[in-house]
């Protein structure tokens, strides 16, 4: 059984796994529940190294400091051991020892740089090379090739290849238009088989044939229909699985990195994004075991290209049916004289926060609603304009609680109307990993979908709630009979006219079976959000009050808004639109601001877990737009009532004083069990007279690829919505729909 | 007009403290103050020989809180090399209007003017207008 | 107490009490701005405000003094994930934030990247983050030290793949 070692082994200059080391400032450390390893000491080069027992002899060269070569083995799947490049010698072994399949021995001497290993290296790879195509110049992977760098390195300087019939050649499989193949270059080391079979949960890809004749691929003629299939672009150490999207277009010591956030879903996946003068090139994703490990969803590795298309450039003021182009100084005076013709007072002024709204926007936001003396403070989902359900004045109420490494150790899940698989496709994968690993139950309620593993269906509406809650049912029995049961409310329930009463029945369940649901260790009630705004809109209060919800809005400022009804905004409104692309919220605006898209400034993002990160500005944004805090600040000062932030340190001050969790950045602050049962407390009190209409739970992503503005101007998530969801129409503009009214 | 290498050149010198290193500096910027009219005449500037105090003023109340000795030191070299390149007549015109004279402080800018302009003004300073 | 308030505390213990130094004049430049641009007159000389110590080397580096003025990232870069080679990830890395309004834009002759930041293109690298947070200091630049991101690798062995697990099958080992 795969043992997860959930205390820290961080990374030291000495190599993967050191000693493990203090947890970091933020964390509490709480007592792991896997089992303690025996530790073994062995011998590497002469140095003595320490592993956990069980470890892999390639893991303990690596924490010696050895760097091992290896084309097959990955530190996040399954070992496979074919590709042979880890041979390492072995005192007292015949031959040299693939060292990522053999068990690291106690008191074993092994040595990585002897004359044996690097003829073993060269071998290898000369036999790697000998069915290799002469790609390099073609080859995407040129210059992050593994082949390459290991060739150079441990590879012999010359050629004995004389074959008159050539090279093996091999057809190219179709994998969908995320994910180009070449398999000439095909190395058959099978990390991709592994990635879809394991993490993925696409069971899709695998070998056919043997020998020289082995290939790898579909055997049918399939897509590779999973939200994570771009991770193989990442994992294939050759060039036989590129990026199709950004084939050809750059080489990686063009591009200049910078670390930073995802933000098309609520995960926070840490990212790298690449880019080469002024256009983001690609997006890679970062290691970090608490969020995302080293996956990110295809949406957030392909919705790029949505950066370029229908950008707002230039502020817009709309006279007539259409938009003109206008300065800044214009712009902000129209929306003070829109203010004040609209004669709104009070919480008539109205503030929606879409997905993509940063934290500092969303804090310099409601500060200037308060001062323009509103309360009225929404959000872009359905209902969003009342108070949510779930409260915002405890956090664990609307937080991921058990943190997403925490996932691992559940032996019980209960999905609520949620497709984890859409809405946070990397957490997913994690579900899928224990799923695999351990004996974990996944008990599901809402509408059927392939989430990656199996689950026991219980039914799509509050009544199957109600069931689990009195214990009816094989999975209920499951549920308590586990050490660590979690429950996973989605983020449509709040949105669900039965919401109120799922959160009730849920409440009352947890707080009835709090010795198991909510210890000092294990907090199992948590809210998936979907939207990257949302924790960090709930953190610092972007919520109306009951009364302020009840007023018609004559003042509607849009905070890169685009999921609103546009029924529910009156013909007489004056509607400000602040965000990066013309959809659908600056088609509905008087005045159109041009913000900065996730990669074009340094904001915070606050995941589901609760964990505030920090982005990165890695392009600067297009034409005339600015940084969105400061467009909400200038407009503060048009409208006389000046925020007291002038720069972005000020601004974090303040944020600190609503938080401080928003400016401890990457550390999760969890709740006292006492808090999140006082929380709960109030929930299930402010619940307890809702009424069900028993309407099933509908998952509330319909199509995956197209979620946000910037996925939704993509030309690849338009390609990949036509591949996969079998929607023919998307992508393709009809003469009868909508036409943006831009000048 | 030619000048020898070594005229108003100074060895390297390290300051035995701090006092010693504050009257080599009074003695630098009386060396600089002194030839102002002299830098007017031979650059043939525009300006009054009141102005280039100015701006040397200026830049020795730019480092007037220093207290690194070492930090003294290097400014100290570097500026008695600029003094000597400059009196003997080694730079030209364009020099010194450029770094000596060149305004040290920007007008104050208001957020707002920041915000309109586009660039953070106390952050960059451009050597062009560039585009938006 | 504020979180500049509490910085300002650390560093005025520090011996890089030049922060304090940028700090303030930061500040003083933010909250000057708004209320008297007019005040001064054009002649005045402007004596910087005094703090207890400043840094050596950014008085004496000839480097522009707009440069204080911009902060700078402190991280270790990720490993490449398309390689398994860690070699670059073990460095530490100084990084300036791009400039708005000057980093980059589309030159309208040629559509290549010009731009006004001199430092798009700097990247210096250290051997460790006290050195790092040392130039940064000494240079006295405002830092953000970003956490090195978290690596829980478990154990593994090939026996996983054979193991027995008296459970329903979950998963079809076919390579």
């Amino acid at each position: 059984m795969l043992r997860l070692v959930s205390t820290a082994s961080r990374p030291s200059s000495a190599g993967r796994l050191g000693k493990t080391a203090v947890p970091p400032k933020g964390r509490r450390a709480f007592a792991s529940t896997s089992a303690k390893h025996a530790d073994i000491s062995l011998t590497v080069d002469g140095k003595e190294v320490t592993v956990p027992q069980g470890s892999a002899l390639i893991q303990a060269c690596e924490a010696a400091g050895a760097t091992i070569p290896r084309f097959c083995y990955h530190d996040r799947l399954a070992i496979a051991g074919n590709c042979r490049m880890c041979l390492v010698e072995v005192e007292r072994s015949p031959k040299p020892v693939a060292s990522c399949a053999m068990p690291a021995m106690p008191g074993s001497k092994v040595w990585t740089n002897t004359p044996l290993v690097h003829e073993a290296r060269e071998g290898v790879m000369e036999f790697l090379l000998a069915n290799h195509p002469l790609d390099c110049p073609i080859c995407d992977q040129g210059g992050e090739c593994d082949l390459q760098d290991q060739s150079m390195r441990y590879g012999s300087d010359r050629s004995r290849f004389h074959e008159i019939t050539g090279k093996r050649a091999v057809e190219d499989k179709n994998l969908g238009p995320l994910v180009k193949t070449s398999m000439n270059r095909c190395i058959q080391c099978t990390r991709c088989v592994r990635f879809a079979n394991e993490v993925a949960g696409v069971e899709d890809l695998g070998t056919t044939g043997r020998g020289n004749d082995m290939q790898i691929g579909m055997y049918v003629e399939k897509t590779m229909n999973s939200e994570l299939s771009g991770n193989v672009v990442d994992l294939c150490p050759v060039g036989a699985l590129t990026s199709k999207p950004y084939a050809f277009h750059a080489r990686p010591w063009e591009l200049k990195n910078t670390e930073s956030i995802d933000v098309t879903d609520a995960v926070g996946s840490n990212i790298r994004v690449d880019s080469r003068g002024v256009r983001v090139m690609r997006v890679q994703p970062r290691t970090n075991d608490d969020v995302n490990e080293e996956w990110i969803s295809d949406k957030a590795r392909y919705a790029y290209d949505g950066l370029t298309f229908q950008r707002l450039t230039a502020p817009l003021i709309k006279q007539g049916d259409r938009f003109v182009a206008a300065t800044w100084e214009e712009a902000l005076s129209a929306i003070a004289d829109g203010l004040a013709k609209t004669g709104a007072q009070g919480d008539e002024i109205q503030a929606i926060a879409g997905h993509l709204a940063d934290t500092e926007s969303l804090v310099a936001l409601k500060d200037l609603i308060n001062c323009l003396g509103s309360d009225n403070l929404a959000t872009d989902q359905l209902g969003g304009t009342a108070p949510p359900v779930h409260g915002v004045d405890v956090r664990s109420n609307y937080l991921f609680n058990p943190t997403i490494p925490g996932i691992e150790q559940a032996d019980a899940i209960l999905l609520v109307g949620t497709n984890p698989r859409h809405e946070a496709a990397v957490l997913n994968s994690r579900i899928r990993k224990s799923w695999l690993h351990t004996t974990l139950e996944v008990g599901f309620i809402g509408e059927r979908v392939d989430t990656a593993y199996g689950y026991d269906y219980l039914g799509q509406d509050i009544k199957a709630v109600q069931e689990f809650v009195a214990g009816k049912g094989e999975f209920a029995a499951k549920f308590k009979a586990a050490k660590k049961p979690l429950i996973i409310i989605g983020s449509a329930i709040s949105e669900h006219p039965d919401g109120a009463s799922v959160y009730n029945q849920l409440a009352s369940y947890v707080q009835t079976h709090k010795n198991k649901l909510l210890t000092p260790e294990w907090n199992g009630f948590s809210v998936l959000q979907r939207a990257a705004s949302r924790s960090a809109a709930y953190d610092i209060g972007f919520v109306s009050s009951a009364k302020a919800a009840k007023t018609t809005p004559k003042f509607i400022y849009l905070l890169n808004a685009d999921e609103v009804d546009p029924k529910s905004i009156s013909k007489d409104a004056f509607v400000v639109y602040q965000g990066h692309h013309g959809d659908l919220g600056a088609q509905l605006a008087d005045v159109c601001l041009p913000g900065a898209a996730y990669t074009e400034k340094s904001t915070t993002w606050v995941n589901t877990e609760g964990r505030a990160q920090l982005g990165s500005a890695a392009v600067p944004p297009p034409g005339a737009s600015r940084d969105d805090w400061k467009i909400i600040r200038a407009l503060s000062e048009v409208l006389n009532v000046q925020l007291p932030y002038e720069d972005v340190l000020a601004l974090r001050d303040r944020m600190w004083e609503i938080s401080p969790t928003l400016v401890r950045y990457d550390a999760v602050e969890s709740t006292s069990p006492d808090v999140a049962l006082a929380g709960l407390k109030v929930l299930v009190e402010s619940t307890k007279k809702a009424a069900f209409k028993g309407l099933p739970f509908e998952k509330p992503i319909k199509n995956f690829y197209m979620t946000d503005p910037i996925s939704r101007a993509s030309v690849t998530m338009a390609q990949c919505t036509r591949a996969f969801t079998g929607d023919q129409e998307s992508g393709i503009s009809d003469e009868k729909g909508l036409q943006a009214a831009f000048a | 007009m030619t000048t020898i290498p070594s005229r108003l050149a100074r060895p390297t010198q390290l300051s035995a403290s701090i006092t010693d290193a504050r009257k080599r500096s009074i003695q630098l910027y009386r060396d600089w103050y002194r030839s102002a009219p002299e830098i007017v005449q031979l650059y043939a500037l525009n300006v009054s020989p009141a102005y280039v105090r100015h701006c040397i003023r200026e830049r020795f109340e730019a480092n007037r809180y220093v207290t690194d000795q070492r930090a003294i030191d290097v400014l100290l070299l570097k500026w008695r090399q600029e003094y000597q390149e400059t009196v003997n007549c080694w730079k030209q015109r364009d020099h010194v209007e450029g770094i000596l004279l060149a305004p040290q402080h920007r007008p104050q800018r208001s957020f707002l003017q920041k915000f309109y302009e586009g660039r953070d003004e106390d952050a960059v300073r451009p050597a062009a207008t560039g585009a938006i | 107490m504020s979180l500049l308030n509490a910085w300002k505390q650390a560093a005025l213990t520090s011996r890089s009490t030049g922060l304090k130094h940028l700090i303030t004049s930061t500040r003083l430049v933010s909250s000057e701005s708004s209320s008297t641009p007019a005040n001064k007159k054009s002649g005045e000389i402007v004596t910087p405000e005094a703090p207890r110590d400043v840094l050596v080397a950014d008085v004496i580096s000839g480097a522009p003094t707009e440069l204080r003025h911009r902060p700078v990232r402190i991280y270790q870069p990720t490993r490449n994930t398309m390689q398994s080679g860690s070699g670059k990830s073990e460095r530490w890395r100084i990084d300036f934030d791009i400039l708005p309004g000057g980093g980059r834009w589309e030159n309208p002759l040629m559509g290549w990247a010009s731009s006004a930041d001199y430092m798009q293109g700097t990247r210096l690298s250290f051997r460790s983050k006290e050195d790092a947070v040392h130039f940064a200091e000494k240079q006295g630049w405002d830092y953000y030290i970003q956490q090195t991101t978290v690596k829980r690798i478990p154990p593994k062995n090939y026996a996983e793949n054979f193991l027995y697990r008296p459970s329903k099958l979950r998963i079809l080992r076919t390579k």
